[in-house]
């Protein structure tokens, strides 16, 4: 509606007045008006966005274009070295082999957490008041861990002396896991951090999910079952569907989390397996940046991350749109 | 629990445990942003380092901020220094803030490059050439003399130390001992080792009579990660990390001597230990308390933690100095420990000093050693472990001693796990020796030589 009021003032005089009934007030100063009104709403969160947001990825950015060492930061001294960090990075096998693992990794972490939340969130839809009272609680007690505290715990669990894995698998028979090192091997080592990962990326995506399921009207589900449908095939013609925009959205911010994983594997690095072949790209970056006393470096590995994750953004809201839409 | 954790860090020197994003990283940046402008203006008055460095005078009035380590010191040590220092300066309000080790090293690097820097700093020796070379502190060549540099103990002095000049004053250290089970010692008919030689014997008596790795009994416990405990063992055979060789630092791990060491320990582990070929070292204290361990490797605090912990115990503890090739001499000891330093920015940098004079003295050094179960920063002050059997074989110990490469880039060495990845690889058996040292030894040239 305001677009159709405020075209006369915006496309010039050329255009004859579509309001004649309006013609006590000028066009031009109710247009001025109304146009510059939003931006001025705008105002507030823009600057704080600027300043919260963008102001440390400029300064991250000007930073990986700079030779930029501990001492340089302390002297002063930064200086601009045009891509150099980014050559030196991107040249540097290290770097692609902690990018693929991290891909990887964050993978099959985000369809780990999608299907098992998905589970978990049809799970609540057909329980009873007090069992799924239960299980809420128990997801958001999962949820309110702090991530320091579960790795912890998920550690000791499989540890190798007194993990309570190796225990129960030699008490049914399984000897060989007597002693046997979890974080020994890169894969299972990031396997155990995975599971912590996606453990507790699970209570947002279930109840978010159980949330969504909720909003979808019953009389489909009746409807389907008067026609003799599977479950199966009320799951992928009607849930799926009905909840396609929120499956983006949580598939999406999953991929941001679990590409940037970095407490989980970082303490079970501590504990035991090989540091070198576990690294993903955070802990990558900060070893770099503060261990490394690399700052510039660190920085063009993070760029890389953000382009990345960047990247997968741009797609999912692409294709939530599309689903919101159609 | 509490006196391990309280314990063990100053010396272990963890990477910092908390999550660090790259939220963090971020908000470093803006930090290092804002602080640089005023490095700027800072370094127009930038006078020479040492008028700041002089004595003031008994009327001098200001705030002092010091930074300990939590853990390192009783509160008595504290206490008893700031009564001493505010006899001679009355109008100075010390104020003492202590840190905790999970973090530290980048609270320091965003904290030292700000105006709101602390005055003293206690920092983990192994990263003092580190914050030295960036010119977060001070260089105190001037008054090492008078902080008694005569005294300090010659393994914790090094350290401090960068391209000649003085910029940690050694506060206290602590070495790993070799903890043993009396009773199975008995048993066996062992005495203590004076060899390593004689320590393979004893293992391998001790496994004839208690049982081997089969029974789960581990003569010789030693998880792969701990790499503190394997050092000596390159070390008593000649071998070491790197050397210095005029600008360049050259790796030594490949060396005859440093693969003769840790072939020695490899066998020690494969035929003895079992410990978790990927684990660390924190455990070990609590492992030996199983009662089926007859030697292990850990932090001089951890006999006296046994004990505390279980009664049981108080006449089976043992403790000797990790022996070295030869009886005359015992291995070096890895002396971890720290450094007290006075960071450029202090604007008290004269009164930082008159503090940590106090708190590095024989004096204050024997209430430490006494009360707060470290290796002081000097022999005089051993007296304080006087009737204490297991501080005291800690001190012999710490006479014979090394350190790792004093080098800013050393950090990067433990940041990256290069000693325990290569030695996970060696004892779990993915590479032998030979390529494991090589690969190793390759990281830390190139590391060392940034």
């Amino acid at each position: 509606m305001s677009t159709q009021v405020m075209s006369p003032a915006t496309t010039g005089n050329a255009a004859p007045p579509q309001a004649p009934g309006n013609s006590h007030t000028p066009p031009e100063s109710r247009g001025k008006g109304s146009k510059s009104l939003p931006y001025l709403l705008l105002l507030p969160t823009g600057v704080l966005l600027a300043v919260v947001l963008g102001y440390p990825i400029v300064r991250l950015v000007v930073l990986s274009l700079n030779k930029a060492k501990l001492r340089d930061l302390v002297k002063g001294t930064e200086s601009w070295n045009n891509f150099a960090n980014y050559t030196a990075i991107l040249t540097d096998p290290t770097f692609w082999a902690v990018l693929g693992r991290t891909i990887i990794f964050a993978a099959a972490c985000v369809v780990a957490t999608m299907v098992l939340g998905m589970l978990l969130a049809l799970l609540l839809a057909k329980l009873g008041r007090v069992a799924r009272l239960i299980l809420s609680i128990s997801l958001l007690m999962a949820w309110s861990t702090p991530q320091v505290t579960a790795t912890q715990v998920w550690q000791w669990l499989f540890d190798t002396r007194y993990g309570l894995v190796n225990w129960a698998l030699v008490r049914v028979g399984l000897t060989g896991f007597d002693n046997h090192s979890w974080l020994a091997a890169p894969a299972s080592l990031l396997a155990v951090a995975g599971i912590a990962v996606v453990w507790g990326a699970l209570p947002f995506v279930a109840l978010t999910l159980y949330a969504g399921r909720t909003q979808i009207d019953e009389s489909l589900y009746e409807a389907a079952g008067m026609d003799g449908a599977t479950p199966w095939q009320v799951f992928r013609s009607i849930t799926v569907p009905m909840l396609a925009p929120i499956i983006t959205m949580l598939a999406a911010l999953s991929t941001i989390w679990d590409f940037r994983v970095f407490t989980q594997v970082y303490l079970l690095q501590q504990a035991g397996g090989v540091t070198s072949e576990t690294n993903l790209i955070s802990i990558h970056a900060y070893r770099t940046s503060f261990s490394g006393n690399d700052f510039g470096g660190g920085a063009a590995i993070s760029v890389v991350m953000v382009l990345v994750l960047a990247g997968f953004s741009v797609f999912y809201v692409r294709r939530m749109l599309q689903e919101v839409q159609s | 629990m509490i006196i391990r954790s309280a314990q063990r860090s100053p010396i272990g020197h963890d990477n910092p445990m908390e999550g660090i994003t790259l939220m963090h990283i971020r908000r470093f940046m803006i930090a290092a942003a804002a602080t640089s402008a005023l490095l700027l203006t800072a370094c127009g008055g930038g006078a020479a380092a040492d008028p700041e460095l002089e004595t003031p005078s008994a009327d001098a009035e200001g705030t002092l901020t010091v930074w300990l380590m939590d853990g390192s010191q009783p509160e008595s040590v504290v206490d008893a220094v700031n009564a001493e220092f505010n006899e001679k300066y009355p109008n100075v309000d010390v104020t003492v803030e202590l840190q905790q080790w999970a973090g530290v090293q980048d609270k320091l690097t965003t904290s030292l490059n700000s105006s709101a820097t602390p005055d003293v700093v206690e920092i983990g020796n192994s990263l003092t050439a580190k914050f030295a070379d960036a010119g977060l502190l001070s260089d105190l060549s001037d008054v090492a003399d008078e902080l008694g540099s005569d005294e300090w103990l010659p393994g914790l002095a090094p350290s401090g130390e960068l391209d000649g000049e003085r910029y940690g004053i050694p506060y206290y250290g602590g070495v790993r001992i070799v903890m043993y089970n009396k009773d199975h010692f008995k048993e066996a008919g062992v005495e203590v080792p004076t060899t390593l030689d004689e320590l393979e014997q004893a293992a391998a008596k001790l496994a004839e009579t208690k049982g081997g790795k089969a029974e789960g009994y581990s003569s010789f416990y030693f998880p792969g990660k701990f790499w503190y405990g394997a050092l000596p063992f390159i070390w008593a055979e000649g071998g070491d990390i790197a050397v210095k060789d005029g600008d360049e630092w050259q790796g030594t791990l490949d060396s005859p001597e440093s693969r003769a060491g840790l072939t020695r320990l490899k066998n020690l582990v494969d035929s003895y230990s079992t410990a978790p070929t990927d684990g660390n070292e924190v455990t070990n204290w609590e492992v030996f308390q199983e009662d089926n361990v007859g030697m292990v490797i850990d932090s001089w605090w951890a006999p006296g933690a046994v004990v505390g912990a279980n009664e049981a115990f108080a006449d089976k503890v043992g403790v000797f100095p990790l022996p070295g090739v030869t009886a005359d001499k015992t291995a070096p000891a890895f002396f971890g420990g720290s450094d007290l330093a006075v960071p450029a920015k202090s604007e008290n940098q004269g009164l930082a000093v008159e503090w940590i004079k106090i708190l590095t003295d024989a004096e204050t050094q024997t209430m430490l050693a006494k009360e707060g179960g470290v290796i002081p920063n000097q022999e005089s002050a051993f007296a304080g472990h006087d009737g204490n059997e297991f501080l005291m074989a800690a001190d012999e110990a710490a006479k014979v001693s090394a350190f790792t490469p004093v080098s800013p880039m050393w950090g990067n060495v433990e940041a990256d796990s290069v000693l325990p990845d290569m030695l996970v690889k060696i004892f779990s058996g993915t590479s032998s020796v030979e390529e494991a040292t090589s690969e190793a030894n390759t990281k830390v040239t190139e590391i060392l030589n940034g």
